[in-house]
């Protein structure tokens, strides 16, 4: 999801993820809608089926890496799939670093820990907002290439909001926001393509 | 997992929580100590007693009508019963038991020991196995100028065997000398009694009456068993008894003249097991000692109710700062339930902890106690602490609860977090003020003002403490709908005398009305207790003063210091006095603790004929001077005691009842007579104790009373004035007491004050490091965290003054008919009390202040 500041993108995300609750309208993830469900029943929805990635603040400063991995999990009271886990574990490359508290670990490895969480529940759908907006540009490149993976190798469907084309030439489709409403969208979307299409919006 | 998560928690946030663990520990440590040294008391005394009971099978003496305190006996029997008693089968061993009043002279001619430590008189037992005193030098008194004295006395009076005394008791001052010096058991004396023993003969006739016993202790042959013992005793002691059941029966279809002449209400004796004495001694002293342990008790949970604000505090604060953290679990799927319970297993596990800490205190608290205690002259064998079960599991759950309950709103509003939160900046350091919390704060302010002023109306304590503590909830609710408007009047003046700092501590103070206000509350209740110590005790002295000077028409008060009937003057000090030219009035007063109508009182006695003389009785009704053998005068108006003459008052005394008849009423406003009172002569047919505790005069001249007291030196010879100082200096030493024991409070919520704004600095060092940045100098940080500190204090200490205050005027207006009419509020001690206050917060901000001034900048503002 791209669009220029306040075109309502993280508004749309808090409330596709359950964060937020509607004034009007519909939300379906599955066969779910998010409209009718009680507090309880989003934090249920967002515990078992969705994944979050945030922009900053991911992790619990006190836990280390594994647990704020299988944090989820222990919330739900249930053991993690230990060969899932391994083999999230070994894809976003945190083998060596599970022991570690958040301020041990780089800004790149606290996102990774946090793209670990969000795909070691195996949840339906996962939510990242601008999750390369504090990093630069190789660890930035990096976590792309982890949620692109996921894409494609784990069959997860992931949903970013950001504003750089070229995150966003990672995506299959791009869709694009203005004063909260969608205006266009492009499949297979390029770094380029992007660009040329959010000038257009610029003008 | 959240239990994973609490304890990772709480070891980051051990600093943090030190503060809520202190105010535990403290107020944990207070109350376990007190509940150890009690025990360890009890468990001493009962252990001597049990000892000193050790021989005796079977114990005879006349039962009481009511409770008796340690070493009271209710009525003599005739020695005569000693004979019989020696014959019956299976007995071995009798010795009699004569206590009573007796007092020794030091070589300066004080008395040695006082009434607040205990004074007692009693005979040398020369069966070994019944008699608790052994000698430590010297020998046994013999004959009517040999005495023995315990060893604690003999130290601090500084008296050897051989020495010369002079004995003081209820008959003239005599002469003795001093031929042993006693132990009981393995102390010197128990606690700080000082001990007289005679032997049998002299006891009786300086302590009672020729021919009276207080008791008779029996041992039993072998092979005869205590139980035995008292069955074969019982038929020869019921034949002492009078009158019989057939008597009784008899009498009750007498006329009620006939009645009263033919069946005297005459000593009832009984026989008991050993086994029976001592757990009745055991009893006695619990009743003491627990009295004792409650009035600490009740600091203990003073203090902890304002530590409970403390952890309430710092709660909120650690929730407030972890919202982020909060919403996050919320966003990843934990149920509010999940994060509620996270906050309150941090809360328990520090209460856990604390407590446990907090008894490991008390145990030193118990021990610098004892030896404060030792110190002072009590003499205890308390080398090993009374650590029981009971004070560790109600140390441990107080302190749990506490903390527990303390946490349960912050947790509340943990688990109300929205996980949106976690992707907001949050402002933490702010809160606003509802019209829901004015509406409920005011509506319970009023609930708990009313409950009070219902419960002192009904002289219902329970009633009274509960609203008191509703009353510092309410006014906590209360506090922050204040704050913001207080914080921002006292701040001003602030801003312009400090500038930029006192506008910055002015704009801090306010920004979060409901922690100030909560920080404040615990500041409040110390002040407000202490302000309101201060003006009871100042109207108890200004109306105490007041209504005996207009009252009292005499020119002087001779006082014993006697605070029961186990001590006072020997009658034969007021003879002396009335035969002294230029004396006009004189009444001696005796007192004692009878139930009238069923229910505790006192009953005063005085000379009748006199009294009127002496005090302004007010408007009176019947003739004072005509009560007679069975009238007593009863106290009316302020709605205490609607009595009208002729109304019966049924009187128990320990040696049984008396039926009085109301024959005279009096209004006087000065509580110093007593709700009741009759004439000496109908007081002393039922009280065998003949001492005064205070003799009142009207004479010309106090020199030669003054110089007759010298024989009698327990007698404080006091003019009007010189009374009335006295009296003040008794209520002075009771309020340090008491301003000591509220100290512990005042601690506490100064340690808060301190902890709210370390806390409030770590989250403002973006703030604070922003501020550096462009300019503040450290002294200006530090000046600033003061003046808040300062800001905050002067909050709590005037709305403490405010809370104190009405409880003040509250408990002056229920005590108006008790003679304690007169509202005085010392303004200048409130205001020192005030002043400390403040000062003491501003101490308390010094080290948070040196920490907000080290801020690094850089740090500060890098730091997310």
């Amino acid at each position: 999801m791209m669009g220029p500041s306040g075109s309502g993108k993280s508004t749309l995300l808090h409330c596709l993820a359950g964060l937020d609750t509607l004034t009007s309208g519909s939300i379906r993830i599955g066969d779910i809608d998010l409209a009718g469900l009680s507090d309880r029943e989003l934090t249920l929805l967002r515990r078992d089926r969705i994944g979050f990635v945030f922009q900053s603040f991911n992790l619990i400063p006190t836990l280390n890496a594994l647990e704020n991995i299988t944090l989820p999990m222990s919330l739900a009271g249930r053991k993690p799939d230990r060969a899932w886990l391994d083999h999230v574990v070994d894809t976003v490359g945190l083998r060596t670093r599970l022991t570690h508290r958040p301020s041990e670990l780089s800004g790149g490895q606290q996102q990774r820990v946090a793209v670990a969480r969000a795909l070691a529940s195996r949840p339906e759908i996962i939510f990242a907002d601008e999750p390369t907006g504090n990093l630069d540009s190789r660890a930035g490149a990096e976590i792309l290439t982890f949620l692109r993976n996921a894409v494609r190798e784990l069959d997860q469907t992931v949903v970013m909001v950001t504003h750089d084309p070229t995150a966003a030439a990672y995506a299959d489709r791009a869709v694009f926001l203005a004063d909260g409403r969608i205006v266009d969208e492009l499949a297979d979307p390029t770094a380029a393509t992007v660009l040329a299409r959010m000038q257009t919006f610029g003008s | 997992m959240i239990f994973t998560l609490t304890i990772k928690q709480l070891v980051a946030n051990k600093i943090r929580l030190l503060a809520t663990a202190f105010a535990i520990i403290l107020g944990v440590a207070f109350l376990s100590g007190t509940l150890i040294l009690t025990d360890t008391i009890k468990g001493t005394l009962n252990d001597l007693l049990t000892k000193a009971d050790a021989g005796t099978d079977a114990y005879i003496r006349s039962s009481s009508a009511l409770e008796l305190g340690y070493g009271q006996t209710a009525r003599p029997i005739d020695a005569t019963l000693v004979d019989a008693i020696r014959d019956v089968d299976g007995v071995d061993k009798v010795s009699i038991e004569v206590s009573g009043y007796a007092q020794i002279v030091d070589k300066a001619g004080k008395a040695v020991g006082t009434a607040d430590t205990g004074v007692l008189g009693m005979n040398w037992v020369t069966v070994a196995e019944l008699n608790p005193f052994t000698l430590s030098s010297g020998r046994a008194p013999r004959g009517p100028s040999e005495i023995a004295i315990d060893k604690h006395s003999a130290k601090i009076a500084k008296l050897h065997v051989g020495d010369q005394t002079t004995v003081l008791s209820s008959g003239e001052p005599r002469s003795a000398t001093i031929v042993g010096i006693t132990r009981f058991g393995n102390v010197d004396t128990p606690g700080a009694l000082s001990v007289v023993l005679f032997d049998d003969i002299t006891a009786q006739e300086v302590l009672n009456t020729a021919g009276e016993v207080d008791a008779i202790a029996v041992t039993a042959k072998s092979g005869v068993s205590s139980d035995m013992l008292v069955a074969r005793l019982t038929p020869v002691v019921r034949d002492a008894n009078q009158p019989f059941w057939w008597q009784r029966f008899l009498a009750a279809f007498m006329p009620e003249q006939v009645r009263d002449q033919w069946v005297q209400p005459g000593p009832s004796i009984e026989v008991i097991s050993g086994a029976t004495l001592t757990k009745e001694h055991q009893h006695q002293i619990d009743r003491d000692i627990n009295q004792f342990g409650t009035f600490l008790t009740i600091f203990a949970l003073i203090a902890l109710f304002v530590g409970a604000f403390i952890i309430n505090n710092t709660f909120s604060i650690i929730v407030s700062q972890r919202t982020k953290e909060m919403a996050l679990l919320r966003a990843v799927g934990a149920s509010g339930r999940q994060v509620r319970f996270a906050v309150l297993a941090e809360a328990a596990i520090t209460g856990l902890v604390a407590s446990a800490v907090g008894i490991a205190a008390g145990i030193g608290v118990a021990k610098g106690l004892q030896l404060l205690l030792s110190a002072l002259g009590v003499d205890l064998p308390l080398d090993t602490l009374a650590i029981t079960p009971s004070t560790v599991l109600i140390s441990l759950a107080v302190g749990f609860v506490i903390t527990v309950l303390s946490a349960v709103m912050p947790s509340r509003r943990a688990s109300k977090v929205a996980p949106i939160a976690a992707l907001r900046d949050v402002a933490q350091d702010r809160s606003s003020v509802s019209i829901r919390r004015m509406v409920v704060g005011a509506s319970a302010t009023a609930i708990a003002a009313a409950t009070l002023l219902v419960g002192l109306n009904g002289s219902n304590i329970k009633i009274v403490g509960a609203g008191a503590v509703a009353l510092f909830l309410a006014a906590s609710v209360l506090g922050p709908v204040f704050a913001r408007p207080v914080a921002a009047a006292i701040g001003t003046p602030l801003a312009k005398l400090r500038g930029t700092p006192g506008v910055v501590a002015r704009q801090n103070a306010m920004r979060n009305p409901q922690r100030t206000a909560r920080t404040a509350s615990s500041l409040m209740i110390g002040v407000a207790l202490v302000s309101f110590l201060t003006i009871f005790a100042a109207s108890i002295k200004s109306s105490g003063a007041g209504n005996f000077r207009r009252d009292f028409k005499g020119t002087a008060v001779v006082d014993s210091g006697a605070i029961d009937n186990t001590s006072g003057l020997s009658p034969k000090f007021a003879a002396t006095i009335e035969t002294m030219p230029g004396v006009h009035a004189i009444t001696e007063q005796r007192n004692a603790a009878v139930n009238i109508d069923g229910s505790p009182n006192i009953l005063s006695a005085y000379d009748t004929a006199t009294i009127g003389k002496l005090f302004d009785l007010g408007h009176t009704t019947g003739d004072i001077t005509r009560l007679g053998d069975d009238g007593i005068a009863v106290k009316v108006g302020n709605g205490s005691d609607q009595a009208r003459l002729g109304d019966k008052r049924i009187v128990t005394f320990p040696t049984g009842e008396a039926s009085f008849t109301v024959r005279a009423t009096y209004d006087n406003r000065s509580g110093f007579l007593g709700n009741q009172f009759v004439d000496l002569a109908a007081f002393a047919t039922n009280v065998p104790v003949k001492l005064d505790s205070r003799i009142y005069v009207d004479a010309d001249d106090l020199d030669s009373i003054t110089n007759a007291a010298a024989t009698f030196p327990t007698a404080k010879v006091l003019t009007t004035e010189a009374f009335i100082t006295q009296q003040d200096g008794e209520i002075n030493t009771i309020l340090t007491l008491m301003y000591a024991l509220l100290g512990l409070a005042v601690l506490i919520a100064l340690l808060g004050i301190a902890n709210t704004l370390a806390l409030s600095i770590h989250e403002r060092k973006r703030e604070l490091g922003l501020l550096r940045a462009i300019g503040m100098s450290r002294s200006q940080v530090r000046s600033s965290v003061r003046w808040e500190s300062a800001i905050i204090a002067v909050f709590g200490s005037a709305l403490g003054l405010a809370v104190g205050t009405f409880l003040g005027w509250a408990l002056v207006q229920a005590m108006a008919k008790d003679g304690i009419d007169e509202l005085a509020i010392p303004i200048g001690s409130l205001f020192t009390v005030a002043a400390i206050a403040v000062l003491a917060g501003i101490g308390a901000a010094l080290l948070p202040a040196r920490r907000a001034a080290r801020i690094d900048i850089l740090t500060a503002v890098g730091t997310a």
